[in-house]
């Protein structure tokens, strides 16, 4: 909900209740009998500003039913900003300024809450989605991330093994997504296809599909740890070997990954992460560009991009619960505000006749 | 590096059946954790409830008077009355949560004034209307203005007539449209002065009468007493007292000062305790009777009836005891009997020895004539250093008539005053003419201006900006509501007498 013109109008009627409500006050507060929320006055204070009250709780109720035409969500969120606010105003006419007993207190309390994060709720609204779509690009939806991080660590997997061999590493969480992102991305043309790719990414892959499934093939001799896989030995056959780097180190990539790539990667990773920070990461990746030959750098350049998406997702995390946070104190405290409103009107209005 | 995605890898980065899928996690936790804030606000009041601690649906907390029954409502409310004021629009202010009667079963009932109207358009006052509970107000009784000034803004009496206040009263201040008038004292002695007729009463006439000419308002006391004489005092050029009184330790001091040497006040710091002749008076005023014959020797500051049984008794038996005594043998009375109790058996009758009752008689006719002297030199027209000194005294033909002093010990019977509040300032500030008065008639009261010096409205931002504000200036900070026309004695007194100074006993 942005602030802007369209406000206006909401603004010019709170603004001349608001006005009307005040003159009343005056006008009652200086007669002789003084202010009191019991009064003939004060009850119709009281009326008014949980009447707003009302209509401004009534919004989540509309959310429920969203298809029903009773006014667009912008003139329901409206309402409940302005009436809502409108409605303190009014329902401090109604108690005279005075705090009251305990559940009054309570009352107050509750109401300051909710006023007050609705404002801060507000005013993050106002700010916090251009902040996403400037510093997030790649934002997506906040129930997603655990499935980009595991899509992430298995695409991140596949590229690793396919150039440093197979990854002797728990994979859980990534092979459980696997058959989703080889879908997407057209992997697989037959049922067994699925078994194939795990397989030759992870060293002991679960059965993920029957043994019956596909025409059986030979499993291909598996490589020993260290030695580079068939399509990377090709690749470096047909290259001639750099003197100056004889040795391919891919066991120093798999480490690299599995130690420090990867688990940065997980859903579960800490935003303070050396990778999340662009200088650190960058730097990281510099040295290992260093350390590994050239053949490795595209390797490396994949591993870059998905951490810098997973920093990506970090700070959308960040910015997701400041944006939804604040609802964790106004929506409960509305609830109690409730409940303290229904036992102040009976208690007020005596509509349980029972001896005390 | 870091290039923006495709819209097919956006895609790609979404699980496939994602669209079909509930998204509202967040939902369900906001509602999870809003039914636990629910249930700890029903748990909060559902053990305030079990306990029995229903103020905690109180308005508001009680006055301390009635912190002993904050948890029992029924106390005093005897209908809830919202729902009925909304349903009676025409008169809701006549429908009340409270009944008199609740408040009657403890309180005391006391009129106002006996000329009140009931009140405020209803068939009677109601006790809340004007005390407000649940306000947090540790005291009750101190109203409101407003409430006040519902009647004596345009003040309207059973008799029809005002005469007697103010038709309009809206402030304290002086300068406000319908200030609080001049204290009645004041404005009858400052009328007297005039020459004018004196107005309304108030009760001053209590305290205070029109002389003898009448000519003027004073103070009615019967009592000769000189403050300008009691605080004169005059310093050498050292700075030493050389004219002063002194104190009951011998000691020269500095009167003008020690208001407090005779004016006390009492337990409660309110009020002066009466002058008392014996612990503020006699030490430099000793009653000597016979200072030749008896030097040192006092009669007691008693009335004129028992200081002449005093002094017979000193004499008269004295003058037999001396008789008594030139006769052998100790033990007889005044006829010559002897007074001890004979033992039962044929008693030995004795004799009047003519002599002896012709002394006897001669020494009491002279002892009768001493009293007398003395006496009339107490009383008497002579008795410049005796009580006429100080009293009143009238020849009533047979006997001598001390009139009661009549001190008031309330000037302003209509008003409540705390000496003690007002300890931190000199008793001249208020009672300014008090050094130059030389007569009891002079009335040292101080005038409303004064009492406005300090006491002012509660500071709004204009009187903020003049910081003209201070003490409390409310109705209540000086008045009484109940019992102000004398319908409850502790409220109003009549200027009460002391039994030690009066005296209207015969006795030549």
């Amino acid at each position: 909900m942005i602030l802007d013109r369209s406000h206006r109008q909401w603004l010019l009627v709170s603004g001349i209740l608001l006005g009307l409500g005040t003159v009343c006050y005056l006008w009652y507060a200086s007669g002789p009998a003084g202010v009191s929320g019991g009064s003939l006055p004060g009850l119709i204070f009281a009326i008014v500003g949980t009447s707003m009250m009302i209509f401004a709780g009534l919004l989540s109720a509309r959310r429920q039913v969203p298809t029903w035409r009773i006014g667009s969500a912008q003139f329901w969120l409206k309402g409940h900003i302005w009436l809502g606010l409108l409605s303190v105003a009014f329902i401090l006419f109604h108690a005279g300024f005075r705090w009251g007993g305990p559940v009054e207190i309570g009352l107050w309390l509750s109401t300051a809450v909710i006023v007050l994060s609705g404002v801060v709720g507000l005013g993050l609204q106002q700010v916090l989605p251009r902040l996403l779509t400037t510093r997030v690009p790649r934002e997506t939806f906040i129930d997603q991330l655990p499935y980009q991080c595991a899509s992430m660590q298995f695409l991140a997997d596949k590229i690793v093994s396919e150039a440093a061999g197979k990854l002797d590493t728990s994979a859980r969480r990534a092979i459980g997504v696997a058959e989703d992102v080889c879908r997407q991305r057209k992997w697989l043309k037959r049922e067994s296809d699925l078994q194939k790719i795990v397989s030759a990414i992870y060293e002991n892959p679960p059965q993920l599909v029957p043994e019956d499934s596909g025409p059986a093939k030979p499993k291909p001799a598996a490589r020993k740890p260290g030695t580079p896989s068939p399509l990377l030995a090709a690749q470096l056959a047909a290259k001639p070997a750099a003197p100056e780097r004889p040795v391919i180190r891919t066991e120093e990539l798999k480490t690299f990954y599995l130690k420090t790539v990867r688990p940065f990667l997980a859903n579960s990773s800490r935003g303070n992460s050396p990778l999340a920070q662009a200088d650190r990461r960058r730097a990281a990746f510099e040295q290992m560009r260093v350390d590994l030959p050239s053949e490795l750098h595209g390797v490396l350049d994949q591993l870059e991009q998905f951490c810098y998406e997973r920093s990506q997702l970090h700070r959308l995390r960040t910015i997701h619960r400041w944006l939804h946070g604040w609802q964790y104190l106004h929506v409960p405290v509305s609830a109690s505000l409730l409940v303290l409103f229904i036992i102040h009107v009976v208690i007020s209005l005596r509509v349980v006749p029972w001896e005390w | 590096m870091n290039r923006l995605p495709s819209s097919r890898e956006l895609s790609e980065r979404v699980e496939i059946d994602f669209p079909r899928r509930s998204r509202r996690r967040l939902r369900r936790r906001l509602a999870w954790v809003a039914l636990l804030a629910v249930f700890a606000t029903a748990a909060w009041i559902g053990s305030e409830w079990r306990s029995g601690q229903h103020r905690v649906f109180a308005a508001g907390g009680v006055s301390t008077a009635h912190r002993m029954i904050e948890n029992d409502c029924g106390a005093c409310h005897t209908t809830w009355a919202p729902l009925e004021r909304l349903a009676n629009w025409v008169d809701p202010g006549s429908i009340r949560s409270i009944d008199n009667s609740k408040c009657l079963a403890c309180h005391d009932r006391a009129l106002h004034h006996r000329d009140q109207v009931p009140g405020h358009g209803h068939d009677g006052l109601s006790c809340a209307e004007c005390h407000r509970e649940h306000r947090h107000h540790e005291r009750l009784a101190r109203v409101e203005d407003r409430q006040c000034l519902r009647c004596h803004s345009d003040l309207k009496t059973t008799s029809g007539s005002t005469s007697t206040f103010v038709h309009s009263l809206t402030t304290f201040e002086a300068d406000g449209q319908h200030p609080h008038p001049e204290f009645a004292l004041k404005r009858i002695l400052l009328e007297s002065a005039a020459g004018s007729r004196p107005g309304p009463e108030h009760g001053v006439w209590k305290v205070g009468d029109a002389g003898e000419s009448g000519s003027g308002f004073r103070d009615r006391a019967r009592l000769r007493f000189n403050h300008s004489a009691h605080l004169k005092v005059e310093k050498n050029s050292k700075g030493e007292l050389v004219v002063g009184l002194r104190n009951s330790d011998g000691r020269t001091v500095d009167f003008s000062k020690n208001c407090n040497s005779c004016h006390e006040s009492d337990e409660s710091g309110g009020y002066m305790r009466p002058v008392r002749f014996e612990s503020h008076c006699r030490a430099c005023h000793p009653l000597l009777f016979d200072n030749r014959n008896e030097p040192g020797h006092q009669v007691p500051h008693v009335t004129a009836d028992l200081i002449r049984g005093w002094l017979t008794e000193k004499y008269t038996l004295g003058a037999l005891e001396q008789a008594g005594s030139r006769s052998p043998g100790s033990a007889t009375d005044v006829t010559g009997r002897d007074s001890r109790r004979p033992f039962p058996g044929p008693a030995e009758r004795r004799t009047l020895d003519p002599a002896m009752a012709r002394d006897v008689l001669g020494r009491v006719q002279v002892a009768e004539a001493v009293v007398q002297q003395h006496v009339h030199t107490l009383f008497g027209y002579e008795a410049k250093g005796g009580c006429r000194y100080c009293h009143e005294v009238t020849d009533a033909g047979s006997h001598w008539r001390v009139e009661p002093p009549g001190i008031p010990d309330r000037w302003m019977i209509h008003s409540r005053f705390r000496h003690g509040s007002h300890r931190l300032m000199r008793c001249e500030e208020c009672h300014g003419d008090v050094a130059s008065s030389r007569r009891t008639s002079d009335v040292l009261m101080p005038a409303i201006a004064t009492c406005r010096g300090c006491h002012s409205p509660r500071p709004t931002a204009k009187r903020f900006a003049r910081a003209a504000w201070g003490a409390r200036s409310d109705c209540v900070e000086c008045h009484d509501y109940h019992g102000r026309d004398g319908s409850k004695s502790s409220q109003v007194t009549t200027p009460p007498r002391s039994t030690a100074e009066d005296g209207s006993i015969s006795g030549r």
